[in-house]
């Protein structure tokens, strides 16, 4: 730069007009100049707020055409084959472990199962009800085999899942008489799942697997749903009041959950930060402690991490 | 500045990256009206645009994580990919036409349907329209014509050193009028 900063170019540069070598000696210059950097940037909105006034309504048409020519290049994914693919995923997982066990290892104790077979047949069992409504044919997953039958009985939920379907209201495991519609039990489906599969991996002495940010977000999504509703069910609920939950890492969110069943909104009354993934584990009954950092009102914080601590399937 | 990455085009990416086609329709309907316009202004031909806004938005669609939050508003890049796409357009046809076409203001009948003209957007038009006309044709041949200062300085007959000043003037003058008008970072909407 002759000199010494941006040679008068910060303006051909905001509009893009500078050659090439020329435009990246100015940003290599306001990367270490704060006045050149300060001006690049101001002169950069006006340019986009030229562009920006420019806005144009197109003709209605466009807009399905712009759909169908995006469809035709990439199909979009549905909910139903979204939710089908995250817990096909953790099915394929825990197919994966049980395949390996030896018979011994069938017999050892797994979570808060008497054995792995146990838990198998109990897994089986939980998805039984929303193969029912999916109308998946009831004998699918029979048989004295408990891996091949329930393996065979996802593998049909799956195949069954479609958007009517998904609207179909169904019993959720875990939380006697609480209904919700299909695409909330298969998130369920997916969390009881993964958790059987880590349960799976004490067995066999492997180390905890951590799901997808977005099968965490889901299953905080769903929970959040019910805890209302399971603070009243458990007495602990708080009218008024509210916990603002602080996700990190993976399936990282913030959550503001009300600790009453109420339409009115709620006032936060305590702060909990923790990773999304223990949050989940501590949903499935996996944690003795929380281990998560509050703020505010402790007694509210902890009647909350107490209850959410139930919303397993077991 | 403002905070990047913005957590809504967060949430846009992460949905067009996942497939969601409820995703995509938002990004049109939010966006859609500014990459037409922009390719409008450029091509100057109402079909040129639709294709340009089309092939922006399937591109989007095709490949999302191109589209990085962290480096800038999902507005502004769209907002570039579809000048960037507007002028390779032009360029493939006569180039002397299209410097001639940006020196004269756009014909009425193509502009002035245009129900989304707010006050905000009048009054950045007109900040653009009160420059003098040595500034107003070096920013519209460098912004909507894709010419570098240089080739600014060809069509007009001028130094390069004056278009480099030009430019910069006219941005700094636009941006003057603008702030003491009370705009702010972003582009208010009414």
């Amino acid at each position: 730069m002759t000199d010494g900063h941006t040679d008068a170019l910060a303006g051909a540069y905001a509009l893009g007009a500078c050659p090439p070598d020329e435009a990246q000696s100015v940003a290599e210059h306001a990367r270490t100049c704060p006045t050149c950097a300060a001006e690049v940037a101001e002169l950069a909105r006006v340019a986009e707020w030229i562009g920006t006034a420019g806005e144009h309504r197109p003709a209605a048409g466009l807009r399905s055409r712009v759909l169908a020519a995006a469809r035709a290049a990439r199909p979009p994914t549905t909910e139903a084959s979204r939710l089908g693919e995250v817990y096909g995923a953790q099915v394929a997982e825990l197919d994966g472990l049980l395949a390996v066990l030896t018979e011994p290892q069938w017999l050892l104790p797994s979570g808060p199962h008497r054995s792995v077979r146990d838990l198998v047949v109990h897994l089986r069992g939980n998805d039984e009800r929303v193969a029912a409504v999916s109308g998946v044919d009831p004998a699918t997953g029979s048989g004295a085999d408990p891996r091949r039958g329930w393996r065979r009985q996802a593998d049909a939920i799956i195949e069954a899942l479609d958007s009517p379907v998904l609207d179909e209201p169904v019993q959720l495991a875990g939380h006697a008489g609480v209904r919700r519609p299909v695409r909330e039990a298969m998130v369920q489906r997916g969390f009881e799942t993964w958790i059987h599969a880590e349960d799976v991996r004490v067995v066999l002495g492997l180390p905890p697997r951590v799901p997808s940010a977005r099968q965490l977000a889901d299953i905080v999504d769903f929970a959040a749903g019910l805890l209302p509703g399971a603070m009243a069910a458990a007495g602990r609920a708080h009218p008024g009041k509210a916990v603002h939950l602080v996700l990190t890492g993976p399936g990282a969110g913030t959550r503001q959950i009300a600790l009453a069943p109420a339409s009115a909104p709620a006032a936060v009354a305590a702060g909990i930060t923790l990773p999304a993934e223990r949050f989940c584990r501590l949903l499935a009954g996996r944690l003795t402690s929380a281990g998560a950092e509050i703020d505010g009102d402790r007694g509210v914080a902890v009647d909350f991490l107490t209850v959410a601590a139930t919303m397993g399937c077991d | 500045m403002l905070g990047l990455p913005d957590q809504n085009d967060v949430r846009m990416r992460d949905g067009l990256i996942a497939g969601s086609e409820p995703i995509l329709a938002e990004a049109y309907d939010t966006y859609g009206p500014l990459v037409y316009g922009m390719a409008l202004h450029v091509t100057r031909d109402r079909g040129a645009a639709e294709d340009i806004t089309q092939d922006v938005f399937v591109d989007l669609w095709r490949r999302p994580e191109r589209y990085d939050p962290e480096r800038s508003p999902l507005r502004s890049w769209l907002l570039l990919i579809a000048r960037r796409r507007a002028i390779d357009c032009i360029r493939r046809r006569d180039a002397r036409e299209s410097a001639r076409l940006a020196m004269v203001d756009p014909p009425p009948t193509l502009l002035e349907d245009d129900v989304l003209a707010s006050t905000a957007h009048k009054r950045v038009r007109k900040a653009v329209a009160d420059l003098p006309s040595t500034h107003r044709q070096a920013i519209l041949l460098a912004y909507y014509r894709g010419l570098t200062y240089r080739q600014v300085a060809q069509a007009l007959g001028i130094p390069e050193g004056t278009a480099k000043w030009r430019l910069r003037n006219a941005l700094h003058r636009i941006g003057a009028q603008l702030r003491a008008e009370g705009f702010g970072d972003r582009l208010e909407y009414e």
